[in-house]
């Protein structure tokens, strides 16, 4: 192939993500150019390309997830590469802005840990901070015993380390 | 068992950031609070928040209280408290740094290096200028004087463990020099 059609192609030719329950998404390659490993797929990097060409699977995420998070992908697709190299100083300068907010609090919590997940799978980086930003809010605030019911967690402490937990720290 | 562990640690640990405050950054009483509350939730938790709780210890504490410096104490190993006997500190059981008079110490923020090498070489040049005339004796100003910079030394060597590590598999911390 000579450069003048892949250079052509790239603005509107797609790629293919299979969910884990096979449904297939049809996505701009600019957005899988702007993240690292959806870019390596892409571009044939890794192992997880299937036989067909620019198309992957992905077995961890579930269709209506994949659909949320292209959704933001989609959103975001023009928005300029956040230049922060250390993922430190990304996470501090973290930002949620109304639209993102907007977004994730539409979903349920249920949604949300899901979103927060493909997103560290699918390594999109931006989307896992303001994840990981929304849940600390949620946080804020509430006592322990809150915090359980609201994340419906279950208590695995006894009483004795309970109480040694509060002693030590 | 819930929703106990359906976040892993890496994740579970950005979030406790995000609550916390990065490193370097000012945490009020209340961000450290709801870092606190994590820990009594579940076991899960508790092994992903406490790296970060006992992380970036004396920062923004102005006065650092002994009980701050002899929980810390605590975590050091062995070899390091050796080393800090050797610097001619003298520990008690719990770890508490106590001075000549076994009394315990507080330290301050604000006795910071700077002042630190100031009052050395005052007091370089007070031993050079005094030493035929004026022999050190305990008890006199000078020599309390000598302990203090002695133990500001060894507060500035114990900082150098700010970091800390928490080892999933082994279930421990990890404390490194840097």
């Amino acid at each position: 192939m000579d450069g003048y059609t892949s250079n052509n192609a790239s603005e509107n030719e797609t790629i293919t993500l299979k969910s884990s329950d096979g449904i297939e998404f049809h996505i701009d390659t600019r957005i899988a150019n702007r993240y690292t490993l959806l870019n390596n797929w892409n571009s044939g990097g890794t192992y997880w390309f299937t036989a067909f060409k620019k198309s992957a699977c992905l077995p961890n995420v579930t269709g209506k997830v994949l659909e949320k998070v292209l959704e933001w992908c989609e959103h975001h697709i023009n928005d300029p590469l956040p230049n922060y190299d250390d993922d430190d100083s990304r996470r501090r300068n973290t930002v949620i802005d109304d639209w993102d907010q907007n977004f994730l609090n539409r979903v349920d919590q249920d949604m949300l840990f899901d979103i927060i997940l493909a997103a560290n799978y699918l390594d999109i980086k931006l989307l896992l901070d303001i994840g990981c930003k929304t849940v600390a809010n949620m946080i804020k605030g509430k006592s322990p015993e809150e915090l359980r019911s609201s994340f419906n967690i279950v208590n695995d402490f006894t009483p004795e380390e309970e109480e040694a937990i509060r002693r030590e720290n | 068992n819930g929703n106990n562990d359906r976040l892993p640690p890496k994740i579970l640990e950005q979030i406790f950031r995000n609550i916390y405050g990065f490193s370097g950054y000012y945490r009020d009483a209340a961000s450290i609070g709801a870092l606190y509350n994590c820990l009594l939730v579940c076991k899960h938790w508790c092994r992903c928040a406490i790296p970060i709780l006992w992380s970036d210890t004396f920062y923004p504490i102005q006065n650092i209280k002994v009980e701050v410096i002899s929980t810390y104490m605590l975590c050091l190993e062995d070899e390091n408290l050796r080393e800090i006997e050797r610097a001619g500190i003298r520990l008690n059981k719990a770890g508490i740094i106590l001075d000549s008079d076994n009394i315990p110490i507080e330290w301050e923020r604000s006795e910071n290096l700077e002042m630190l090498r100031l009052e050395k070489e005052k007091l370089e040049r007070y031993k050079q200028d005094e030493l035929e005339k004026f022999r050190l004796e305990k008890n006199t100003d000078a020599q309390r004087r000598l302990d203090r910079l002695k133990r500001l030394a060894i507060f500035e060597r114990i900082r150098k463990f700010e970091r800390f590590d928490f080892d999933h598999n082994n279930q421990c911390l990890i404390i490194q020099s840097i």
